[in-house]
């Protein structure tokens, strides 16, 4: 404890003995408002210029963004076919949709049937490959040349499936007769 | 249905013509090397040789664009990258024109005249190879694109072709792998041939001749006396062999869920038979030592 402490709790009383004078109270009151309203001032120029920053980012990504592809595209490094054009976007979905069809129609089959099973394993890997071409038409700035391949790609597995469900099919019958 | 997805696709292809412009510029190189390897993408290679002792090389690089992008502006963004090391030289395609919007059509085509012993080495995708005959080693890497070997007679050759057909004149001492793709050749010697999803197709076998082939057929015209062993693993397709010598060979023919023929000039030394699986040693009349080995998984073999 210092010296000046050790005085000052030896004479408490004759400290306690001084009034503030009138209108202390609010005086000190109005101060603290002040500097609250000071605090506030300074909070609302910080947002007013964040939010205009933002704005800025917003104004200029939308004029500059067309020439670019999606944020979604350049984080991937890779385009689909859907990104190139809406009439590629409906030959995507048509192979899509058929694919998960035949898709699900072969794994009914591929437990017992090894040519199903290895069909299957064939077509996980032209997928993976798919995955490439996509990579490829990012990196190739959407060449023609990939974008048949992708289609390329997308005919040969279905053609697979097909071609599978048909052999499948006559041989279900050839077993009936 | 196949007409409907067919109509989208040439509707979809469509939509993407515009008003085109093309630039086009020439590289052309000459080089005294002994191994050439190309690295290519989006174009041709088109290799022939020569009674000469040096490479000569040119290069095409074309650029066709919609009329809202300079032909001019992409094409200095493609160029030629040529690192000379000892006796090889390294050729790639530098492609700067990614991430950029709009449908693109650009070709590098090159055309190379060598000497044909040099070593030579392609690995080039989206576009075709062709090779005329070569001497040295040969190593083809090639995918989305057909490929074309006049001769491959060098002592070690590697051809790979993945989404393109193989068409081929005299291949030896090789290692030949095609993927979703047909292969027609005209002969084998001493290859070790790879068939996954496509039809390969071989006039004439000679040598040691080792096939695997799955989900497509192997077929051969005719076996040389000059075979002396051939080795077929087959899945879910069919083997033919034709003109098999009436001397000096056996058969050895087994597997599962297959059918087996052989001709009646030959006679069976032993057979197995079960009743999703069989074996047959066969011989011609007089015995052999030369030995064809076939075994067959959901297909079926044919020896004529």
């Amino acid at each position: 404890m210092s010296d000046l402490e050790k005085f000052i709790k030896k004479n408490r009383d004759a400290f306690d003995g001084a009034i503030p004078p009138e209108g202390h109270s609010e005086r000190f009151l109005r101060k603290l408002e002040r500097m609250e309203h000071k605090e506030n001032q300074s909070r609302q120029i910080f947002w007013r210029i964040a939010a205009a920053v933002a704005l800025i980012i917003v104004a200029a990504a939308s004029v500059l963004m067309p020439n670019f592809n999606s944020p979604a595209d350049v984080q991937y490094g890779s385009l689909s076919l859907g990104d190139i054009s809406k009439e590629m976007s409906d030959v995507e979905f048509y192979y899509n949709s058929e694919l998960a069809r035949g898709y699900e129609s072969l794994l009914l089959l591929s437990e017992n049937d090894p040519e199903v099973k290895s069909a299957l394993e064939e077509l996980d890997r032209l997928s993976v490959v798919y995955k490439e071409l996509e990579k490829q038409l990012y990196e190739s700035g959407s060449h023609q040349a990939v974008i048949t391949a992708m289609i390329e790609n997308f005919r040969m597995r279905l053609e697979l499936i097909e071609t599978l469900e048909q052999k499948k099919n006559n041989s279900n019958n050839k077993d009936s007769i | 249905m196949k007409t409907k997805i067919a109509t989208l696709v040439m509707l979809a292809l469509a939509s993407m013509v515009q008003l085109r412009a093309q630039e086009e510029k020439t590289v052309q190189k000459s080089f005294a090397a002994s191994t050439l390897s190309i690295n290519n993408s989006f174009g041709d290679v088109d290799v022939t040789t020569y009674v000469g002792s040096k490479i000569e090389m040119t290069v095409v690089i074309s650029v066709t664009s919609s009329s809202k992008s300079s032909p001019a502006k992409e094409l200095d963004k493609i160029n030629i990258e040529v690192k000379e090391i000892g006796n090889r030289v390294d050729v790639s395609t530098k492609n700067e024109i990614s991430n950029q919007k709009g449908v693109r059509e650009f070709r590098i085509d090159y055309t190379v005249k060598m000497p044909e012993n040099t070593n030579l080495i392609v690995k080039n995708s989206f576009g075709n190879t062709t090779v005329a005959r070569v001497k040295g080693t040969l190593e083809i890497r090639q995918q989305h694109g057909d490929c074309y070997v006049g001769e491959a007679i060098g002592a070690n050759n590697t051809i790979k072709v993945q989404f393109g057909r193989l068409n081929g004149g005299a291949i030896s001492n090789a290692d030949v792998d095609v993927q979703h793709g047909n292969s027609t050749i005209a002969s084998f010697n001493n290859v070790e041939a790879r068939q996954q999803f496509g039809n390969m197709k071989v006039g004439e076998l000679q040598g040691v001749i080792k096939v695997n082939a799955s989900h497509g057929s192997f077929k051969s015209d005719r076996v040389l006396p000059a075979l002396t062993r051939l080795t077929i693993e087959s899945q879910f397709g069919a083997v033919e062999l034709s003109e098999v010598p009436k001397q000096g060979y056996r058969i050895d023919l087994s597997g599962s869920f297959s059918t087996f023929k052989w001709p009646d000039h030959m006679k069976v030394i032993e057979s197995e038979k079960e009743i999703t699986s069989a074996s047959y040693q066969i011989q011609s009349q007089n015995g052999g030592e030369k030995l064809i080995d076939i075994h067959a998984s959901h297909g079926s073999v044919k020896i004529y």
